[in-house]
């Protein structure tokens, strides 16, 4: 569960940051066309979800990062139904 | 720890490119042919060059465009000469540059367009020095931190100097195809300095904006587990913040009040056992 949680961060992350620097296009497009005062609060609104969305992704690989070493540390206990593998030697 | 050559932030570049600025703005006075904008073309185009080589072959290209131009024939008209045994006539009209001051004006922002693209290289250059160091400290302080993050850092450092050239290169692209998008609406030329005020700063914004968000992932991979765990606890803290002080608060004025009711019947009591 914390994996897929971490995986729709980081895919939502992605998707914020790109429109962000796609309605900082856009608002650039505006700007050029003489709609500066539409331009600009769509700037400033495309900053803003710029920056989420880069915290977001942040977020995401720092607990990708901490999970993969959780991992590591304690390995996951195998399952009770679950086939055992043979020792060598017995 | 020494960063490749090819990371390296250009040496004391800055100055050099002032005396080579003036010397291009003065080379707009006197050129009657469009060799003088090859500076500018290379500085373009040097986006697609690693980040040592462009002031050098910028430098290389100024006096190449000067010796072209005491040739007096612009590449269009070289054109012409070119073709013209083959029967094509008139591919380019020969373009004698008559300065202005809304052309001196339109040139300085070209030029500031090539300067914010070159801003661009070398903070390319110091995000790429700054990954072998992640705990930078004080500007003053040399050399690397006692805790480099050398190995993750040495496998991506190429990789993300490429994505961040090309991120520049598409940069680029984007201002060109704004560029023309907008001329060909309007062709005055209040509309093309517009543009190009627009671009200089937007441009350059989107550009840095691409390539501090792909540089910045692949830092953020390369961090160890420590590092992530604290990032995380600081983003649950920044998430969390708010609410917790909230909860503190009310936990706060709830024991607060426990305590005024305690002391309230504590007094009653003591009250009562005075009076007999």
């Amino acid at each position: 569960m914390t994996r897929l949680s971490g995986w729709i961060r980081e895919i939502l992350g992605w998707l914020l940051v790109l429109a962000g620097l796609y309605g900082f296009f856009v608002a650039l497009g505006l700007i050029v066309n003489r709609q500066v005062i539409g331009g600009s609060a769509l700037g400033v609104l495309s900053v803003f979800m710029y920056r989420s969305g880069v915290g977001f992704l942040k977020m995401a690989v720092a607990a990708r990062i901490c999970q993969q070493a959780q991992d590591r540390v304690y390995p996951a206990p195998a399952r009770p139904g679950a086939p055992r593998t043979a020792r060598p030697g017995a | 720890m020494n960063a490749p050559p090819n990371t390296q932030p250009l040496p004391k570049f800055m100055a050099p490119l002032a005396c080579a600025l003036v010397l291009l703005a003065l080379l707009q006075f006197v050129g009657r042919t469009t060799w003088m904008l090859l500076p500018p073309g290379v500085l373009a185009i040097g986006a697609f060059f690693p980040l040592s080589r462009l002031p050098g072959v910028f430098f290389l290209s100024l006096p190449l465009s000067l010796m072209l131009e005491t040739t007096g024939k612009g590449p269009e008209e070289m054109l012409d000469a070119l073709l013209s045994p083959m029967g094509f006539r008139n591919v380019g009209e020969p373009a004698l540059v008559d300065m202005q001051v809304e052309d001196i004006f339109s040139l300085l922002l070209w030029l500031s367009i090539a300067a914010a693209w070159i801003h661009g290289f070398r903070e390319l250059a110091h995000l790429a020095l700054a990954k072998a160091d992640p705990f930078p400290g004080p500007k003053g302080r040399k050399g690397p931190s006692p805790l480099p993050r050398a190995m993750p850092v040495a496998a991506d450092q190429r990789r993300s100097v490429t994505i961040g050239v090309l991120c520049l290169g598409a940069g680029i692209l984007v201002v060109v195809i704004l560029q023309a998008a907008s001329l060909s609406e309007e062709v005055s030329y209040a509309a093309i300095l517009r543009a190009r005020l627009a671009t200089l700063g937007g441009g350059g914004v989107l550009v840095l904006l691409s390539v501090r968000a792909l540089t910045g992932y692949l830092h953020w991979r390369a961090m160890p587990a420590l590092e992530a765990g604290l990032v995380a606890q600081e983003g649950a803290w920044r998430e969390g913040a708010r609410e917790f002080t909230a909860l503190d608060r009310w936990l706060t004025w709830a024991r607060l009040g426990a305590r005024r009711r305690a002391e309230r019947q504590w007094n009653q009591l003591t009250r009562r056992r005075k009076k007999p």
